[in-house]
């Protein structure tokens, strides 16, 4: 691509401390809310009272359910169960169930000191297991009743289970009867927390038949779609605003906040905002945490004749986009294999703790671990390589990873062996004191969530555009990525090229800012809307030529009429007849042609490390990491190497050091300084970040999206290299350092 | 969001001593005082702020000690060439104690009264023989480092007591310090002294306080049911049993126990 | 009974004078009080950094100091660093080496970076790790951060 930059379009702003996030906003005469949280884990409230909050000093209200009336007090977008605030009940410690709108914050702060809620204890169920086996329900009403479901994913609830799969294809039992060999793993993937440094924060404006919200959050068009079903407006009344975002990574998909900020300002009847810390970011969405079983069976050679998968996934209290997590666990765990007969059973557990939803790798990082740490105990039960156990099973390019979906746009066993020469070239011995083992792991996703998008390209009278999009920028510089497709296809300089803001008011429909999709589906819809524009252009020459000549668009981004070249700006400029005006073009992406076959493309995962294991204390430092970036085409190479090590990195933490604890019903480690997550001390030593460049994806010259694929398999490499170098596999992550000691004193 | 408080100031401890009333503390650096008063451990109707307090902010060798004010910072005892000189781990510890943030805000006297176990400096203050001086109103207490910690979080400060300064011995022993650290604070700090004939150690960190004892040289020791004494919690750092294993390995190391 | 106090202080090179509340941090007057909403609140628990200013220099966790501690003291922010818009090197550097992601964290990195060059003598590899170490990030796996930090100090310390 000859418009790559070098510097962000958000970088300026973002060094100089002028990028405003949400809670930078101020608006007239805005109101703020403190959210008072409930300190049981699953109660009947009995009572609450408001009375000396009311009186408090500057206090317009102390907003409960109960004043809602009869707009809807519940939102989801797959099963609609999440109240807004709790009514009879609650569900997690943490819940909302009041909101004190004051003046100043400090108003509301201390009016919230003042407000008295008495419980009746229930039981509580705080693991799956125990939800699973109690007889007590969590949700006595089935909200997954009369639902149409989302992307793939339809639940039903049943008692504590909201959300069960089953997939699968020939007869599993049979061949693993007949299997020369079956090797079972048995892994747990720990409760972690996204931690966007931006914790969520949102603020609403609520007036007679519309409502604005300005939110940190990754899709305007789904809380559109929520705020306008509940507070029964049309679509074109609700407008949601989205400035820089401090972290998203999936934790602020869908609607968090914004029902409870808009019901506030709905009452009170100005602006209200409404921030979280730490705890109640926590409180608000934290990572689904799961335990899987999987038995492989193979033949003495490696080939895998069956696989079986047995998935209980906690989706806290209540589900929001975890169901789809569930449902992509299920396809992601088996991984990129020949697989002749395939069963999983996955189970999503409704629990009395925070709501589980989305964060990077959607499914795929717990997915992941058990499949590839199941692979690699295979090949040691055999006495076959990692690399040659993978490389017999892999699927080549176009092969089918699930019966009916794309065919593998990647080609996965070139990525596995630049990675594993890597790791092989830089390899170190032990020394005293320090092991050293190397270990690493694939994956395969079925991104890219659902291929809607329109997208307006709109070139002024000068020539210079602005890009009117609401992929959302998040950090991951879909801004710049963006602007760089329209300067390539237009021919024009980055910086005649403007990106709008996410906005539903000014910015057209984008399906949503995730699944690594922007890249290859609102790139597509930009590459169309250039399209749509040279096309406008033409026309436009053609109609104001004195000939009867016909116009077509240079590479060198003028339009060609006759014998003349003349700039899209004396095209635009002569066709109205001043100095004025402007072109549009559309583009839009669809269910249809190249993106018909879902998933629009595979997200591939490819990650090395070498690991170093300090025997006498537990401690894990990387000595290696290698990453590879199969991405068909980089817009940015610095910015797919950049998504690929923050990916790795967050992965690392989920691997390593993070884990959300429950004591009880409630949190021991809801704050940074007791919730550990990668450091600058824990950088790898030496990093090795691959781009791989196939085009092979449908995407903008041929590019898949990127974003996740780094975070699918590093827990898996890591716990396989530490497995390795002690000769004990592990059954729960994180592998701290006392874990891992524990693993070495098992060992002899 | 911070509770409400009423504020007073004092330029000297006496003054100080004398503003401290019921559901009164002192506030320095305010690195501890201010997120006790966030998550609501502590909930004062007021603060002395003793910041301006001159006395407090030096470090000076007066005839056998060297004194360090209560209100040097981290960074200060770090760079001050008095310590350097006299007493070069505590040069050293206090460069490693949280971040460059927490250094340049934090004091020794506020470190020592809000008595986080997980600490480096009371370890190594123990190890040196450290006293702490109180003032009163009235008067003045000098107390040792176990005096003056007593428990997680507890000292033997009484109300209208001041911590005024820290007095180290001179010349100093050869403290040697190492520290196990997972997440954000120390997990386990070993102070130690290699004397001609003894091993002294100090354990903080792991325990509620620093817990000293000394070893003979060359004497065996079942270094763990010795470690199965020491008062040590299980925390999300690790187990209590993790935390023993790391004292006796590290013990086990610096020659401790073995002939 | 008081509850607030009347201060005399520097932001960024210019005089202020204000009422602040007793409990009132640092980062409250200068996000809410004074609209400098570049430095950015996260951990409010003083390690993730992202609320760094200077203060007379030293690096502070604005978070956790209380307002009133800036009587007399001269306080530089983020909206300060840059000099007529021009970037100073160490924003240059972070600039050129996608040292950021969702910029929440580069406020205090780009603030703690500048503590680090003030020291007359050139910082080891191991004390810019360990100096930066204070500050968390999310988004980028801090290796171009750290990048960053390196250029700005051969920059000002030459090459080695």
């Amino acid at each position: 691509m000859s418009k790559e930059v070098q510097i962000r379009k958000d970088g300026y702003e973002k060094v100089t401390g002028r990028a405003r996030y949400t809670s930078d906003f101020k608006l007239p005469n805005m109101a703020h809310g403190i959210v008072i949280r409930s300190e049981r884990a699953h109660a009947t409230i009995d009572d609450i009272d408001l009375a000396d909050a009311k009186n408090s000093e500057g206090v317009l209200a102390v907003v409960v359910a109960a004043d809602f009336g009869d707009l809807q007090n519940r939102f989801g977008h797959i099963v609609p169960d999440h109240f807004i605030l709790a009514t009879s009940k609650v569900r997690y410690v943490g819940e909302p169930v009041a909101v004190v709108v004051a003046v100043t914050e400090e108003q509301a702060f201390d009016a919230a000191q003042k407000i008295w809620i008495s419980y009746g204890d229930l039981p509580e169920m705080m693991s799956v297991g125990e939800s699973l086996e109690s007889s007590t329900l969590i949700h006595e009403i089935d909200y997954s009743a009369n639902q149409e479901g989302f992307l793939d994913a339809k639940p039903q609830q049943k008692g504590n289970i909201a959300h069960e799969i089953k997939l699968g294809w020939g007869d599993v039992d049979a061949a693993l009867a007949s299997a020369d060999h079956v090797v079972e793993s048995t892994i747990k993937f720990p409760m972690t927390y996204a931690y966007a440094m931006e914790t969520y924060v949102s603020i609403a404006d609520y007036q007679p038949n519309s409502l604005h919200v300005i939110t940190s959050g990754q899709h305007p068009t789904m809380v559109r779609e929520e705020l306008s079903k509940i507070f029964k407006l049309p679509l074109a009344a609700v407008r949601v605003e989205i400035p820089y975002v401090g972290g998203g990574y999936g934790s602020k998909s869908y609607t968090k906040l914004e029902p409870l900020a808009a019901m506030c300002s709905y009452i009170v009847g100005q602006p209200v905002m409404i921030k979280t810390d730490v705890e109640g970011a926590i409180s608000t969405t934290r990572a689904n945490n799961a335990d899987i079983v999987v038995r492989t069976g193979v033949t003495k050679e490696g080939l895998i004749v069956a696989r079986d998968f047995q998935i209980l996934m906690d989706s806290g209290a209540y589900c929001d986009n975890s169901p789809l997590v569930l449902t992509k666990c299920a396809h992601r765990c088996f991984g990129p294999y020949a697989i002749p007969n395939l069963r999983v059973h996955a189970r999503l557990l409704y629990t009395n703790t925070a709501p589980g939803s989305s964060y990077r790798g959607f499914g795929a990082p717990q997915g992941v671990l058990a499949g590839e740490l199941n692979i690699d105990q295979i090949a040691d039960a055999i006495g076959v390589s990692s690399y040659d156990m993978r490389a017999k099973n892999l699927l080549g390019p176009g092969g089918r990873v699930l019966p009916d979906a794309r065919g593998l746009d990647a080609d996965i066993g070139a990525d596995l062996r630049i990675v594993v020469d890597a790791l092989e070239k830089a390899r170190k011995p032990d020394t005293p004191g320090f092991k050293r083992e190397i270990g690493f792991a694939i994956s395969a996703s079925d991104a890219g969530a659902a291929p809607i998008s329109t997208v307006i390209v709109r070139m002024h009278y000068d020539g210079s555009v602005t890009l009117m999009t609401s992929a959302t920028e998040l950090g991951q510089g879909s801004k710049t990525a963006l602007a760089q497709i329209v300067a390539e296809e237009l021919d024009l300089s980055i910086h005649s090229v403007a990106v709008a803001q996410s906005d539903t008011l000014n910015t057209p429909y984008e399906w949503t800012t995730g699944a690594s999709r922007t890249t290859t589906i609102a790139g597509l819809a930009i590459q169309r809307a250039c399209t749509d524009l040279k096309e406008k252009l033409c026309s436009m020459a053609e109609s104001i030529s004195p000939e009867s000549e016909t116009a077509s668009f240079t590479k060198s981004g003028a339009v060609k009429i006759g014998s003349r070249e003349l700039s899209p700006a004396a095209v635009i400029q002569g066709w109205f007849g001043a100095k004025a005006g402007e072109v549009v073009g559309v583009g839009v992406v669809r269910k249809h042609g190249v993106t018909k076959e879902l998933p629009p493309f595979w997200e591939i995962g490819v990650i090395g490390v070498e690991v170093e294991i300090n025997v006498e204390t537990g401690e894990v430092i990387l000595e290696h990491l290698v990453t590879v970036g199969d991405v068909g085409h980089a817009i940015n190479h610095s910015m797919v190497e950049g998504q690929d090590l923050g990916a790795a990195t967050q992965g690392l933490g989920g691997a390593l050091y993070e884990e959300l604890v429950y004591e009880g019903q409630s949190l021991l480690n809801p704050n940074m300084v007791e919730y550990r997550i990668p450091r600058m001390r824990d950088l790898p030593r030496k990093i090795t970040a691959v781009v791989v460049e196939r085009e092979d994806g449908v995407g903008p010259y041929g590019a898949k999206g990127s974003g996740e694929g780094a975070m699918n398999p590093i827990a898996a490499a890591v716990a396989t290299a530490i497995a390795r170098a002690i000769g004990v596999w592990p059954s729960q992550l994180p592998l701290t350092p006392e874990r891992v000691l524990d693993l070495i004193k098992s060992r002899t | 969001m911070l509770p409400a408080f009423d504020l007073r100031f004092s330029s000297t401890g006496k003054e100080a001593c004398g503003l401290l009333d019921e559901d009164w503390y002192v506030i320095a650096g305010g690195t501890e005082m201010v997120p006790a008063l966030r998550i609501g451990a502590l909930s004062p109707i007021g603060l002395v702020d003793i910041n301006s307090n001159a006395e407090m902010r030096t470090v000076a060798k007066d005839g056998p000690n060297l004194e360090i004010g209560a209100l040097v910072t981290h960074s200060e005892v770090t760079n001050s060439d008095l310590v350097i000189q006299h007493v070069p781990v505590m040069s050293r510890i206090c460069m490693h104690v949280g971040n460059a943030r927490v250094r340049s805000t934090g004091t020794v006297g506020g470190n020592l009264c809000f008595a986080e176990p997980r600490s480096d400096l009371s370890t190594v203050l123990h190890a040196l023989g450290a006293s702490i001086v109180l003032i009163s109103p009235e008067s003045e207490r000098v107390l040792s480092i176990p005096e003056f910690l007593v428990g997680a979080f507890q000292t033997s400060i009484e109300n209208r007591e001041v911590l005024q300064k820290v007095k180290i011995p001179l010349p100093a022993e050869d403290v040697n310090y190492w520290k196990f650290t997972f997440g954000e604070r120390p997990t386990v700090g070993l102070a130690w002294i290699l004397r001609d004939a003894e091993i002294h150690v100090v354990v903080g960190a792991a325990t509620e306080v620093p817990t000293s004892h000394t070893f003979v040289k060359g004497e065996k020791v079942d270094l763990e049911s010795w470690a199965e004494e020491l008062e040590i919690e299980s925390d999300l750092a690790g187990s209590a049993e993790y935390k023993r294993r790391l004292i006796v390995q590290k013990l086990r190391e610096i020659g401790v126990g073995s002939l | 009974m008081t509850t607030s106090q009347l201060i005399t202080c520097k932001v960024n090179g210019v005089e202020v004078e204000a009422w602040v509340k007793n409990r009132l941090t640092v980062a409250q007057f200068l996000r809410d009080q004074l609209g400098l909403t570049g430095t950015k609140v996260s951990c409010e628990i003083q390690v993730c950094g992202s609320c760094t200013v200077l203060v007379d220099g030293s690096p502070i966790s604005s978070c956790s100091v209380l307002a009133y501690r800036l009587q007399g003291k001269s306080v530089t922010t983020i909206e300060g660093v840059a000099e007529r818009g021009h970037l100073n090197d160490v924003q240059e550097a972070f600039l050129n080496n996608f040292a950021f992601q969702c910029g929440f964290c580069t406020s205090g990195f780009i603030m703690m970076t500048m503590s680090l060059l003030d020291s007359s003598e050139r910082p080891t590899d191991e004390e810019i790790s360990d100096h930066l170490d204070g500050n968390l990030c999310r988004c980028t796996g801090y290796e171009p951060i750290l990048a960053a930090a390196k250029v700005a100090i051969r920059k000002r310390f030459g090459d080695e």
